[in-house]
């Protein structure tokens, strides 16, 4: 079929406006990103726009040299893999006893998380019992209050619904009881589902950085986002990092350009696992929401 | 069978399954109910010391504290503001984005498109923010390096109160855009393709098959999100907010939410705080059972 002129032009302005649309989102990150890999000891970064001055990785090794980042990385990545280990377990097994139909006390259980969804009973009195609890200025704090996630659950469970029954017709004749059936038979087909939900969890557990800064205020224990908050609203100074870095060796890096470094050292665990999960979780996000 | 017999038949053949549901109820309740039962300190004087069960009840003393601070004024200014402004921009954008991306006939484009914008989501608000205010810094940003070289004077955004709500709606857009749009592009892909066939038949051009076919087929998906969008109104974006707010311009940025974080959490003042807490949580379902119940009576389906 032939194409009207005014489909022409349309189509012309539509395939160039998303192509701003993709360099406006993409801009500004390769921007801090040029900006990290410059040589910031002699000039300033001001006239640097779209490739990178003289060329140095001394940003990086600033950061990688910093006790303090370091260690935020590692408290984020222990949160991250402890934090979705442990949130894939409380919420597909709980996902797994509602989507049973016999289950009885599923109609109570459903309405008290779908009522959690809705109601919340604010920050101050979540912290009040967070701490109460011993769980400020502890590890474990910045986990388990969060290993429990409402929505998650009820998109596993709707999953898990759409799983045909003779799956496990098989099993049981054989006796497997219902962790068996979980384990054996759940789990292993519900890939995508569960892909999907640990995607959205690491990228919650990397990210967060507002409940993380009351929690937790000892040096120690802070994960490099919260750090980064300090570095980046300047109640911690970006100078004083770039001193600590350099214990005596002279680095081509100042405070503006580590706190860059740490920027894309930040983005980067997220850009490498992005392609291997984003066919899974347009997927896994449609199939649990827009069901009619 | 009796009751009792009954009883034990089905604790014995569901004891697993009670078992395995236990973390989760646990967390549950430890995490999101017993909180609510600590609102009470809303209606306390609240001592460390004393705990929930020994501090004083003081009546609605707290919330005429949160109504006469001098800051509340600017509190309820930016909180309606900002949301109103993000309602009438950051919500009908990622629409338009998803009608616009869904006349690609062409595949890899169109996913290609949608590829990169997913990616800023999964971008911290600390990150984003943080890029944003190098790009738009006096001395060495991208912004005032471009406004220079028009022969302009460089402008201290960063500092600047008149900036940071059109700062908040803008990065709001460039990190949410294609995220939200993920769901309307869901909704459009179930809109039945014979639709559009006869549509052509009956010679209308693509302008008219968007608005009589492609619209109305995700008219209900609009309707649910604004249902969810509208008691926000109350709300905020609290981690956005919170790196936004730098004490220059604080005046400007304080939304209910990071005002409750920053007495409460910050100045301890926890009753105080809760109480704000809690006015802002009323007012928030209130809105939506209104707006659910206005939904249900034209006829649209609500959210529950």
């Amino acid at each position: 079929m032939r194409k009207s002129t005014g489909e022409k032009v349309f189509e012309f302005f539509n395939t160039a406006g998303m192509f701003l649309f993709m360099l406006s989102t993409l801009y500004p990150m390769w921007y801090i990103f040029i900006i990290s890999l410059t040589d910031t000891s002699n000039t300033s970064t001001a006239n640097i726009y779209l490739l990178p001055g003289k060329l140095s990785l001394d940003s990086y090794k600033a950061v990688v040299m910093n006790a303090q980042l370091i260690n935020g990385f590692r408290i984020s990545v222990l949160r991250v893999v402890i934090g979705v280990s442990l949130t894939l377990l409380v919420c597909s097994l709980g996902a797994y006893v509602l989507s049973r139909r016999h289950f009885k006390g599923s109609r109570f259980f459903n309405m008290m998380i779908v009522v959690s969804m809705f109601i919340s009973a604010g920050m101050i009195p979540f912290f009040l019992i967070v701490r109460s609890m011993g769980l400020v200025n502890n590890f474990w704090g910045l986990i388990i209050p969060f290993a429990y996630d409402p929505f998650g659950i009820i998109l596993i469970r709707n999953y898990f619904f759409n799983i045909p029954a003779s799956l496990e017709e098989s099993a049981r004749i054989d006796g497997a009881n219902d962790l068996k059936v979980y384990m054996k038979i759940i789990i292993p087909i519900s890939m995508p589902i569960l892909a999907t939900m640990a995607l959205f969890w690491s990228v919650w557990f990397w990210n967060d950085f507002i409940y993380a800064s009351f929690l937790v205020t000892k040096k120690d224990l802070l994960p490099i986002q919260t750090i980064l908050l300090q570095i980046v609203n300047g109640a911690s100074n970006a100078t004083a990092l770039a001193k600590i870095s350099a214990r005596g060796i002279r680095l081509r890096a100042n405070g503006e350009s580590i706190k860059n470094a740490a920027i894309i050292a930040s983005i980067v665990p997220i850009l490498v696992v992005y392609p291997f999960v984003q066919k899974y979780f347009v997927q896994g996000i449609t199939l649990g929401s827009v069901k009619e | 069978m009796t009751k009792r017999q009954k009883f034990f038949k089905i604790a014995k053949e569901q004891w697993m399954l009670w078992l395995m549901l236990m973390p989760c109820v646990v967390l549950l309740l430890l995490f999101s109910y017993l909180p609510m039962f600590g609102i009470v300190v809303a209606f306390q004087k609240y001592e460390i010391a004393k705990g929930f069960f020994h501090s004083n009840f003081i009546g609605l003393k707290n919330f005429e504290r949160f109504l006469q601070d001098p800051m509340i004024k600017n509190v309820v200014r930016n909180t309606l503001g900002l949301s109103s402004l993000k309602l009438l921009i950051s919500f009908p954008i990622p629409i338009i984005f998803a009608l616009l991306l869904n006349e690609f006939r062409m595949g890899t484009y169109k996913k290609l498109v949608q590829t990169v914008s997913y990616l800023p989501h999964f971008v911290s608000w600390v990150i984003v923010i943080g890029i944003f205010k190098k790009m738009l810094s006096s001395e060495d940003g991208v912004v005032n390096l471009l406004i220079q070289q028009l022969g302009f004077e460089r402008i201290n955004f960063v500092v600047a109160s008149w900036f940071m709500w059109p700062l908040a709606i803008f990065t709001d857009v460039w990190k949410e855009t294609g995220w939200s749009a993920i769901i309307y592009l869901a909704a459009l892909t179930a809109i039945d393709p014979t639709l559009y066939e006869a549509a052509k038949v009956d010679g209308a051009n693509r302008w008219k098959q968007m608005l009589n076919i492609t619209l109305p087929g995700i008219k209900s998906t609009i309707i649910i999100l604004l249902i969810l969008a509208i008691p926000s109104i109350v709300g905020s974006n609290v981690e956005q907010m919170w790196v936004l707010g730098t004490l220059p311009v604080r005046d400007i940025t304080e939304v209910i939410d990071t005002y409750v974080l920053r007495i409460g959490l910050g100045g301890a003042q926890y009753s105080v705080a809760a109480a704000a807490g809690l006015i802002k949580t009323v007012i928030s379902v209130t809105l939506l059972v209104l707006v659910n119940n206005i939904a249900r009576r034209i006829g649209e389906r609500g959210v529950y």
